[in-house]
This record gives C-alpha cells, structure tokens and sequence, in this order.
C-alpha cells in the first residue's frame, strides 16, 4: 500500500501523516486532512519527515570500537560482546553499576521491552530518558507535582479558548500544529497574551506582551491571579484561602519584582480574570527553569476557580518537545515507577510485574538519568542523547568516556555515539510498527512502510536478542503482542489492541489516572500555595554586571537535534549555515546601540565567577538588559554560569547571571 | 474512433473498461485512506477506485515530479566517480476519474517543464501517460476552479473526460491517445445520444452555480500584483500570517520548485530532486550569507508574483492557480489564495 498512515515523529503534538511508498523507499509524507490534530496541515518538519527514513546518515551495520576507531561487524558478535560485558561488570560491582536509558523518540513498545530488559533481564531500577529533563527538570513524575499537569488541556482547547496565555513558548517554532489553531484564534479575536523575554513569531499578533525579568516569572504569575481575584464575584472557601496568599502582590509590587509595568500586569490580570474559558500554553522554555513549580501551581490553583469560568476551564496545555515523551514515562521509562505509573515502592505492583515477567523487580530505587551519569560503570542508550539534553555537556562527556562499558542503539550518528564502545543500528519510525503516545495523551500507530536500511533493526526485535544472551528470554512475534502485555499490565493502556487503534483513526486517549498518593500531594501542594518571598530571587546586576546572561530552551533549538541533521532539507531550514565558531549571543538592539555594539561583534562576557566569548546578534524583539544564549550553545557559557543542583529532583540547572560585556581587545 | 467522440458507458461496464486499463499500465486514481482521507494512488482492482469523492488533498504531480526522485547515479572507483548515468522512468501510467484542475495544472507544468532547455526527468514521465478526468458534478466547498477557468468541466486537455449521468458515465475524448484508451473494449461504449450531450451542458451549468461566495479575486490581484500596487505593509502582514511550512507549494498542483542533494555511499551515488518551497528562509540563502527574501513578508510576495502576475502567466499560458483549493485546507498560517487575492482587492488584512 504506497499511503502508509503514521505519527509524525518530531514533537508531541501527534500530527497524522501518510507515508508515501515507491519502490521500496519513503519518498514522501502528506498530512491527513481528516487527522483531529493534522487537519490536512503539516509544519516544515512533518513535509519533509520521510527524510528522517531516507537520511544519508542513516547507520546500517552495528559497529564495535577498536583501536579508537568503530568498525562494522555482524549482529551476533556485537550483542554477544554486549550481553557478556554487562554480565561481567553486574558480576563484578553488582547490578546497580549497570544503567539504561530508554528514548523520547522510541516507541511505546520498544520502551516498554525496555524497561522490562533493565529491570528483569539486568536486575536494575537505573532507568530513565534524559528527554524527561523537559518535563518540569523531572518534577511531573514527583508524585506532589503530577497534578500539575493533570487532566491537562487538548490541542483542540485552542479552538475553544477565549484567552491564550503563551507562557513562554513560541509555538511556531516549537508546536506549529498549535501555531496554526492560534493563528486562526487571533484572527477570530480571541485574545492573545506572550509572557516572554524574547517575542516570537505569535508576539506580532498578541494583544499584550509581557516580558518579566529571568526568575521572576511566578511572581508575574501572582501578581494575574492578584488581579484576576479581584473580579470573582463571590470565592469558595478553599480560593478564599488562596486569594490571601496573592493578597499583598499589587500591581505595583509585581512591578518591581518582574519589571513589567504595572498597568500591563493589572491589564492582563483582568483580561484573566474577565475570560470564561482562559487557555495557558506553556513548554520546557518554563519547565526547564528553577520557577517552573511554583509559576504551575498558581496557575493551576486558577483551575478550581469555577466562577466566571465555563466546565473545566481554566485549562493548562504543557507541549512536549518529543514525539513520545509521554509514552516513554508511560511504560515505565522512570526509575521509580513501572508501567502504567505503578510505584516502584507497592510491594503489590512489584509482585504483579514480577509475576508476569518470570522474575523479581528488584526493591532498591533506581537513579535518574542525570544521576547514572557518573555513578554506572556500564550504559545501554536506546534512543537517547544524553550529550544533546543534560545541562553540562562537558560533565556528561566525561562521565560517559569513563564508562566501562556504552552501547548506543540508534538509527544516526550522535554526541553520544562519539563515546560509544558499541553502536547497533535502530529502525526509523517509518520502518516498524508500534505507538506513540503524544502531550495530550492521544495513542496512535506507527506502521511499517519500509524496511530498515542494511542490517538495522527494529529496537525491540535488539532488546529481545540481547535479553536472550542475557539469559532472559523474551518471546514476541510482533509489536502486537508487547501491546497487549501493555494492555494487561498498565492501566490506562488497558484493552488496548492495535484492532482498536485501527478501527480509531484518530487514535484513543489514555490519560493516566490519578492515584491516591496524588490527591493527597495535590492537597498539601495547594495548601501550601504562597509566594515565598518578598522579592524576586533575580540575578543581582549592578553598574559593574549590568545584563542578565540567560539561556533560551527555544532558541534555534531544533538545528541541533541528530535528526534534524540529518535531512537534507530541514538541515538547510533549520541550521544553515556552518555551525558558529562561538556562541551566538541575543541582546537588544536598543542595548547595542546604547552600548555601541554593532551586529556580529565578537565579546567577552564577564559573571562574577568567569568569563566566555560570543558574537552578538541584534535583536528588535528582545527585553532590555538581557543576554540570551541558545540551550545548545550553553557549552559555552561553563565558565560564566557553573550549573546549581535544583533542590528537589537533584538536576543540575543553569541559571540566569548578571554579567558584563566587553570589546574583545 | 476519431477526436472529440462524445460516447456513454454504463456503470456496470465500467469495472471491466478500469480492469483492461489496468491490464495495460499502471493506473493511478482516487482511493479511500483512514476516515474520509482520499488519494490518488496506484489502483491494483477496479473496486479501489473512488468515484464519488471531492478532491485529494494532494495533487496528482507527484507521480510526474515526486517529492524525492533520483536523477542520475554514479560509482566509483578508487574514490573518483567513474560511470554517471542519468536515471529515468519510463512507466506508461493512466491517471484515471482526477479532477478537472488536476489536468489543467498538468498543462501548465508541461509548458513549464517543456521549456528549453527541456526538463527530460519529467518530460519522459508526462509522454507515458495519459489523462482521463472526471468532470465535477458537486464541487468542493474550497474550490475556485471556476474563477481560475480550470474547471468544473473541461472543455480541452483531457485525454478522455467522463461526466457522471444518472446511469452511466458521459466519455469524450480529448485526444489520440484518449481513444487508444478506449480500444480493445469498443463494445462497452456507445454513442452518446442527444439527452446525455444535454445533460452534461446542464450538469456544467449546476456546477458553476454551485460556487460559495468564497470565490478568488483573481481580476483586481493581478493587476495589482503585475503593477507592483500592493503595500509592503500589506505583505508584511500577510508574512506574519505564513508559519513557513511550505506547505501550500507541496498540495499545489502547479508549484514545482525543487532542490537538489547528492547522496554517496561507498560504491557511487546519486544526485536526488527533492520538493523545495519559496516561502523556507534558506531556499534563497546565498553562499555568501546574504538573503534577497530574508523577512517573511518578502517570500510571500515572490510567492504571489508567481502566481499571479502577468509577467508569469505570459511564460506559463495562465496564471499560476487552477482554483483548487487545496493550499484553504493546508496552509497552516492563513495565507491560501482566495484569502490572499480578498486582502489584495481590499489592500487591508
């Protein structure tokens, strides 16, 4: 059949696509005009997905390092050195030095097999993605977080929505199939509101843009809910109660903690306030930063808020950067639950998989995978790119070049690669069969058009033979039959069947079901609501360090993404050019021209603690008094803004810093 | 069996006209996908084909010009190539029961291709194959065909046009190889009597009258865009209605910009024509650095000068837009043509 329906397998918004077949190869896609979130419509990605298939790139033999060099070899003698190696280093220092990172881009099914490989067939709780450092630096998974994000918006919000509130994302760039329903929103009159430092594309079409200082965002985010307050014509008990918390944060006050004016905070606050069915869009621009909690449990609190407001509005909508982030954390790919959300520490849950996989889950907690870096002496990645997430590349880089042991499956060349002492070759999303799971919970197949380039293989048909040399065998004939050990195993994957996704074109929503354990983290969250302090911890700039250097999560961020590169086209749209030869540094242009810098200028950027080079790049759109640096350029920046561990999950964040900016003498 | 043979077939008999098509080439028609998705693609029986659809989301250029389409291979030898050898394919393929605008933008991209020099990748293609419309009865609720005098019957072009009647089809063909169609299975058909003649001249009449008022504005845009009367302000802000997802160049059946990428690996290669859009950034980035189109709202109008200003259509027999609507349903900003063509009238967004 040369129309092969499929995901689209870039970010979480879940488009569905053809995959057009001709003699043998992928040579196109088109989007599916009766698609619920595709509509007929595909970004610039999703029109040139097949490249991802057909990439030149494209590894084809498993290689095995030797003499420094990775040299190709056949199948059998690469997973027998793998399955001997972690047989050995478990022998030797025990099954907690072993770990394993599942992917953000993997299937449903691979990821389930592997989470299953780590915990029965290497007896280890050490498994994670490092794509899981997007959401909320690991907190969505906390389990007094998870509401948060629970039941969370649809896509299909947008179209209902009377007030957009894009708290840091510019969905062009990031989630375009959300773009498009904005676009269409604005152009209907539906309010549009940018919390930025930098504006985006949506910006021109905003009816206010709100641009608070680095750090600050949750007391831009009190300040809304101040005024918004204000409105409500009579409050329940429990929002009486959280009304007081925003008591004291006048206009004036939020003012002088975000630098936003205050007649623009008291505007967008009424708009809040005065909207039935208020939207707030948001990404890992704000969940990568220190504030994310507490700017999502004031706005999540806007959700108990039911006066004024329509059923179940206010909504939140969190965008995953990954097409299967969700999936992933769904089968499991988390040290401390297994499928399903079943916590690692009920001893029930454990007697269930353990029964139903031939052998104990073992009891000891596993290590995130920021945490595994450095502490295992052997590392299986299926998918992942620890070098490309983490926020210490150089510290990572190091950590992985000690292992004793790293194998990396994936289907192109990688930062992580580099360091691999066995690369086996994975299969695309357009060469095998399984789902995807997107950001609102939509369960969609992925079929076959295609066979994997040479000898790559699907991952799962991987973790089977490596399962069996280490001496758990794993029988499944198809991603069918991991789906319905899916299915029997982790609620709400529950009597799910490929039979019943086929006969759903649009796929069947498996949101996860709160637990006990939550409400009552959800309970205590709320109750414990408040501003914590009386000014916003921004970095201190002073005459001497007058900018704040931050870095921006969104910032030409797909063009250093493997298969991004990978396409002949989209690597020419999204990073064109040769990649800088120092990092490209975003300031205002009314800073440049006040401080006499010109476009292009090569500067040293002076914090308290370091400096770094960089070229200034002019920008209209950018905040005053801001320094920004993309995500993969953060390299660059070490020496200038050393990472600070965050306090609850242990991830190491880089934070905002004042700094100055010289002439390069 | 000479030109312009105005014949009926019944719709019992059709499947057995479809399976000897199918017995001589590859036949390429609409097909339901998931849902209410249909394409044209390669049918293997009779029953495939769909005809009772609207439109395909994308056009049939895609079997002349596919999206990714090798044109020449290599080897090599000691690492310098050695052997280059253009790739060509010479399949005969019928298009079978594709909409009115489909063929008029076929004609377009022949003249387009057709020139010197001569674009034999596609030329090739287009020599093998043949066109058999299907006249639009109830037109879509996006389509301007009518505006863009690309449908909803055709009048020429065609190679074999059918109308649906009550119990059969209409036949007219167009052409020598429309008849050639037809041969081997002349006892199917019969001469059209009066009635069927007058009926299709009836169903033309409804469908025309069946355009919403969504219509394109072509007369005042191209007069406006060929004078260079638009506003940049007006472009500018119909720049920041385009997400550049090129989108509307890949459903539209008259775009055929293309790039070209080199793929080796250790025995040779080859040279690849991949689909490209005049609205990506980079698709007129120089080697320099330097950007002619760099702001958005400058892609849009070098977009809408090729397709609808007079020094185009000169070149290419019409303007660049055959009204069927496809770039409504997939433009993920809002720019498609009947919106484009309403600001340019109004010089307002």
């Amino acid at each position: 059949m040369p129309h092969v329906a499929s995901v689209c397998p870039f970010c979480g918004c879940g488009c569905g696509l053809y995959l057009q077949v001709a003699g043998g190869r992928v040579i196109g896609t088109s989007p599916s005009p009766d698609h619920p979130v595709a509509r007929g419509r595909l970004c610039v990605k999703g029109w040139h997905a097949h490249e991802v298939a057909t990439s030149p790139g494209r590894l084809t033999r498993p290689l095995i390092r030797r003499d420094a060099a990775l040299e190709p070899t056949s199948w059998s003698d690469a997973l027998d050195l793998v399955a001997g190696r972690l047989l050995s280093l478990k022998a030797e220092h025990g099954a907690a030095a072993v770990g394993v990172l599942g992917s953000a881009r993997c299937t449903n099914e691979d990821n389930f097999l592997l989470s299953k490989l780590a915990r029965v067939g290497l007896g280890t709780n050490n498994v994670d993605t490092t794509a899981r450092l997007e959401a909320l630096p690991g907190l969505f998974d906390l389990p007094q977080y998870r509401h948060l994000t629970r039941p969370g918006a649809g896509i299909a919000a947008l179209d209902e929505a009377d007030l957009i509130i894009l708290w840091r994302t510019d969905p062009v760039q990031d989630h375009p199939a959300a773009a498009a329903r904005i676009v269409r929103a604005a152009r209907r009159g539906v309010p549009i509101v940018e919390v930025a430092w930098l504006s985006g594309q949506m910006g021109n079409a905003a009816a206010l843009k709100l641009a608070p200082r680095p750090g600050s965002d949750a007391w831009l985010a009190g300040g809304l809910l101040h005024i918004a307050l204000q409105q409500a014509a009579s409050l329940s008990p429990e929002w009486e109660c959280l009304a007081a918390s925003f008591s004291d944060l006048t206009p004036d006050r939020a003012e002088a903690a975000t630098g936003v004016p205050a007649g623009l905070i008291a505007e967008a606050g009424r708009m809040l306030g005065a909207a039935v069915r208020p939207l707030i869009v948001y990404t890992r621009a704000l969940t990568l930063q220190s504030e994310a909690a507490d700017v999502l449990a004031g706005l999540s609190a806007l959700r108990h808020n039911n006066h004024g407001s329509g059923e179940g509005w206010p909504r939140l909508l969190w965008l995953s950067r990954y097409s299967n982030l969700q999936g992933a954390r769904d089968m499991g790919v988390v040290p401390y639950f297994l499928p399903g959300y079943q916590p690692l520490a009920d001893q029930r849950a454990r007697a269930k998989f353990g029964e139903a996989w031939g052998a104990p889950i073992p009891t000891e907690g596993g290590l995130s995978g920021w945490e595994m870096l450095g502490a295992v002496r052997a590392l299986f990645v299926m998918g992942d790119d620890p070098l490309g997430a983490l926020p210490d590349p150089a510290g990572a880089r190091r950590a992985l070049g000690a292992l004793d042991l790293l194998v990396v499956v994936d289907t192109v060349l990688s930062p992580t690669t580099e360091a691999a002492h066995v690369v086996l070759p994975g299969a695309s999303f357009a060469e095998k069969d399984g789902t995807f799971t997107s950001s609102e919970h939509r369960l969609q197949r992925l079929r076959a058009a295609v066979s994997p380039p040479g000898e790559a293989r699907p991952e799962w048909q991987i973790i089977c033979e490596l399962s069996r040399r280490l001496g758990r065998p794993m029988e499944y004939a198809s991603a069918a039959d991991i789906m319905a050990e899916v299915a029997s195993l982790a609620p709400p994957y529950t009597g799910i069947t490929y039979q019943a996704l086929d006969d759903s074109p649009g796929g069947l929503f498996v949101p996860p079901q709160a637990t006990t354990g939550e409400e009552a983290g959800e309970t205590a969250a709320r109750a414990e609501l408040s501003l914590p302090a009386e000014q916003a911890p921004a970095p201190e700039t002073d005459d001497g360090f007058p900018f704040i250097l931050a870095l921006d999560h969104g910032l030409r961020s797909w063009g250093s993404e493997p298969i991004v590169l990978g396409s002949v086209c989209l690597r020419r749209e999204l990073a064109p050019g040769r990649a800088p030869r120092t990092a490209q540094l975003e300031i205002s242009a009314a800073d440049a021209r006040q401080s006499g810098f010109r476009d292009g200028q090569q500067v040293v950027v002076r914090s308290r603690v370091g400096e770094m080079r960089g070229a200034l790049h002019l920008s209209e759109s950018l905040r005053p008094g801001l320094l920004l640096l993309p995500y993969s350029a953060r390299e660059a920046a070490a020496a200038v803004m050393p990472p600070s561990l965050h306090g609850e999950t242990g991830v190491p964040l880089l934070l905002p810093c004042a700094v100055s900016i010289h002439q390069v003498q | 069996m000479r030109e312009h043979a105005a014949l009926v077939i019944t719709t019992s008999d059709l499947p057995t006209w479809v399976g000897h098509l199918l017995s001589r080439s590859q036949l390429i028609a609409p097909q339901a996908l998931v849902g209410s998705d249909v394409a044209y693609d390669v049918v293997s029986s009779p029953d495939d084909v769909r005809w009772d659809y609207q439109n395909s989301l994308t056009p049939l250029k895609r079997f002349l010009f596919p999206p990714s389409d090798p044109m020449l291979r290599w080897t090599q030898t000691n690492g310098r190539p050695s052997a280059v050898e253009p790739v060509y394919d010479d399949k005969e393929r019928v298009f079978l029961a594709v909409r009115p605008c489909d063929v008029s933008a076929v004609l377009i991209l022949d003249r387009s291709f057709g020139r010197d020099p001569e674009d034999v990748q596609y030329t090739r293609r287009r020599q093998r194959s043949a066109l058999i419309a299907l006249a639009c009865t109830e037109p879509g609720p996006n389509c301007f065909c009518v505006c863009a005098n690309a449908g909803p019957f055709l009048d020429q072009g065609y190679d074999v046009q059918l109308t649906r009647l009550a119990h059969g089809y209409l036949v007219e063909v167009g052409t020598e190889k429309g008849a050639s169609l037809l041969s081997g299975c002349e006892s199917l058909f019969d001469p059209a009597p009066a009635a069927a003649l007058d009926a299709r001249q009836r169903l033309a009449r409804e469908a025309e009258n069946q355009f919403g008022e969504d219509k394109a504005y072509f007369a005042a845009a191209l007069r406006q865009v060929t004078f260079n009367r638009v506003s940049d302000d007006l472009w500018r802000g119909m720049g920041e209605l385009c997400l550049g997802c090129g989108g509307c160049a890949f459903v539209c059946p008259t775009c055929h910009c293309f790039a070209t990428a080199d793929c080796t690996d250790s025995g040779g290669g080859c040279r690849l024509r991949l689909w490209d859009s005049c609205l990506y950034e980079a698709y007129t980035l120089e080697a320099s650095g330097h950007n002619p189109r760099a702001e958005r709202g400058q892609r849009v109008k070098a977009r809408f000068f090729h397709k609808l200003s007079y020094q185009f259509a000169q070149k290419l027999g019409a303007h660049g837009c055959v009204g069927c609507g496809r770039c409504v349903t997939a433009c993920l900003g809002s720019n498609d043509m009947p919106a484009v063509t309403a600001r340019i009238r109004r010089g307002a967004l």
